[in-house]
């Protein structure tokens, strides 16, 4: 039952996180391990804890206490831009481009390639175009023709291509995908679910936040149910189906037993949920 | 497809786009033309226009820098006196290239407190740079003990004004400003800084050092204004540039820089400072008196704004 990949030791391992704003705990003692080419979708109710973690994540936000261990090695970051340098990458709901900047200024956005010309570092644009258009005719094919116009004049696939390409570009070890299809047609959706495999066949460990849970059970391996800032269960998406997640996001999980699927690979995973 | 490029590119032009400032310099080029042909369209009057129309750019270059940030300047006049008396003071005493260095940097200083308040006491630009507007103009009276010094004749500062060196000085700068705002990283971080400051922290871009040094560009921008504009006059006055700002911010705007930010670039501040020199000069050539010439200004101001602006932005202009 247990994946081959939990086998190897973890890329990324959040242990015993709790965050408090004054007398709030959003997160409550929660723990997460994520492993090489994984796919974890993330599910709660609203209030749940999903965005907190997240935001923990990518270094948006320091955690009150607990340990995050990137590649066995404990790590804390103190803005998105050091948990990018450190291989984390998010793909934000609201995706987070620059409207008037063209799609390569926006996939290179802090991290432009320069050359340098009588001793003054300048843009190497033909060099960024050249990655941009590779990354994006892999993504939303046609749309690399169009490196050099401005983002606002793209479709919101088309933009959310751009945000994902951004998160792409610098070959990061973790992604972090926030409601990706929340803003997609149907078409689109399929093309977004096929690319979260790419992603997993690559390598890459990917956290999924969505509410559609039929997209999570479709490409997750994984799914983590969270309700009032803890773990409620952490589940293997073919020992469970919706009904069951539906109803633990709902319950807490408190009428239910202890799921087989946590078994002996998530030990803190089960003990934290007490505390 | 093809008209979905085509849809781009005009509201590109409508935008940080050079057709409607070339279009608006055109129509004004045309009805001056048309109202006093023998005194407007020749060659010296149109020295004389450049002459005028350097100046401006030279100190909304950095303002321009400024605007595309999201920010605005307005101390830019004051602190463009303050560098003209500073220069034309020294330069008995240390000479006339040490005295314009000073006078450039001492324009810098200023613009280095604009943007340290701004940034680190969290003042919106505004406000820090009105208030400068008023210091600065002080200091300028106060050093100045209310005094003018002449730069008539005195090498080099004097002849800084003339034309064709002030044409040829707003020239080098154009180009040191161009290649700053779009080939290099600072340029482009201005840019996102405009597009979205949230967006801006997100990708961890310097954004502290990024606004201390905009608005330090912008000082010495107007420091090196100052003393233009005193060889202009052949004098340092307390009250030189007076309402400055309100010049070349019409400039920066009618050459469509938004003040929405993030859109814009310093060819279009040329071609805007072209635009407003040649208006003003149409507008005494005519005979118009400056009580009129200040409403027309002013009009033009409002309306080089609503043409420009972005109403969905409006709510994050600092």
């Amino acid at each position: 039952m247990i994946q081959q990949s939990t086998d190897a030791a973890p890329v990324v391992e959040l242990r015993n996180i709790e965050k408090r704003y004054g007398q709030v705990s959003a997160l409550r003692g929660m723990s997460l391990n994520l492993h090489k080419g994984e796919a974890v979708g993330i599910v709660g109710d609203n209030g749940a804890g999903k965005s907190t973690l997240v935001k923990i994540l990518c270094g948006a936000v320091q955690p009150t206490s607990g340990e995050i261990r990137l590649n066995g090695k404990p790590i804390g970051f103190n803005s998105p831009h050091e948990a990018r340098l450190s291989g984390i990458e998010i793909v934000y709901q609201d995706l987070a481009v620059i409207g008037h900047l063209t799609i390569t200024q926006n996939v290179f956005l802090g991290r432009e390639e320069t050359r340098s010309f009588a001793g003054v570092k300048l843009l190497d644009n033909r060099k960024m175009d050249r990655i941009t258009r590779k990354l994006i005719a892999g993504l939303d094919p046609g749309l690399e023709n169009r490196t050099r116009v401005s983002v606002d004049s793209l479709s919101g696939g088309q933009k959310q291509s751009v945000a994902v390409a951004r998160a792409m570009a610098f070959g990061p070890k973790v992604m972090i995908l926030d409601e990706p299809t929340a803003a997609l047609s149907v078409e689109k959706i399929e093309r977004m679910l096929t690319l979260i495999r790419t992603l997993k066949e690559s390598g890459l460990a990917v956290i999924l936040i969505s509410h559609r849970l039929q997209d999570i059970m479709t490409v997750c391996d994984r799914v983590v149910v969270m309700k009032s800032g803890a773990l409620v269960r952490d589940l293997h998406v073919c020992t469970t189906d919706i009904d069951e997640i539906v109803k633990l996001m709902v319950s807490g999980g408190e009428m239910g037993a202890v799921s087989g699927a946590l078994g002996s690979a998530h030990p803190e995973g089960a003990s934290t949920r007490s505390g | 497809m093809a008209g979905k490029l085509a849809g781009e590119k005009l509201k590109l032009s409508f935008r940080g786009g050079i057709l409607i400032p070339l279009v608006s310099l055109l129509v004004i080029v045309v009805i001056f033309g048309a109202l006093a042909p023998t005194r407007f369209l020749t060659i010296p009057n149109a020295q004389v226009v450049l002459t005028q129309a350097a100046v401006l750019a030279i100190v909304g270059f950095g303002v321009t820098l400024v605007i595309i940030s999201g920010s605005i300047d307005l101390s830019v006049g004051s602190v463009a006196a303050v560098a003209g008396i500073v220069a034309a003071q020294l330069v008995p005493q240390v000479g006339p290239i040490p005295a314009l260095l000073l006078g450039v940097a001492i324009g810098g200083v200023a613009g280095a407190v604009n943007g340290l308040v701004f940034v680190y006491l969290r003042v919106p630009s505004f406000l820090v740079t009105l208030a400068m507007l008023t210091t600065a103009r002080g200091i300028a009276y106060l050093i100045s003990d209310g005094e003018s010094f002449t730069v008539y004749g005195v090498p080099i500062l004097g002849d800084l004004g003339a034309y064709p060196t002030v044409v040829l000085i707003a020239a080098a700068l154009l180009a040191l400003f161009w290649i700053l705002l779009n080939k290099t990283q600072m340029g482009l971080y201005i840019r996102a800084l405009g597009g979205s400051e949230h967006i801006a922290r997100l990708v961890g871009l310097p954004l502290n050092r990024i606004k201390v040094s905009l608005f330090m560009l912008s000082g010495l921008a107007a420091g090196l204004g100052g003393l233009v504009l005193a060889s202009r006059q052949g004098a340092a006055t307390p009250n030189l540039g007076t309402s400055l700002e309100l010049d070349v911010i019409t400039a920066v705007v009618l050459g469509g820089t938004p003040l929405t930010g993030c859109v814009g670039n310093v060819t279009n501040t040329v071609i805007g400072a072209i635009a407003i020199s040649a208006l003003a000069n149409g507008l005494i050539i005519i005979g118009l008196t400056s009580d009129v010439q200040m409403i027309v200004k002013g009009m033009v101001l409002v309306l080089a704004i609503l043409v420009a602006l972005e109403r969905s932005k409006i709510g994050i202009i600092k």
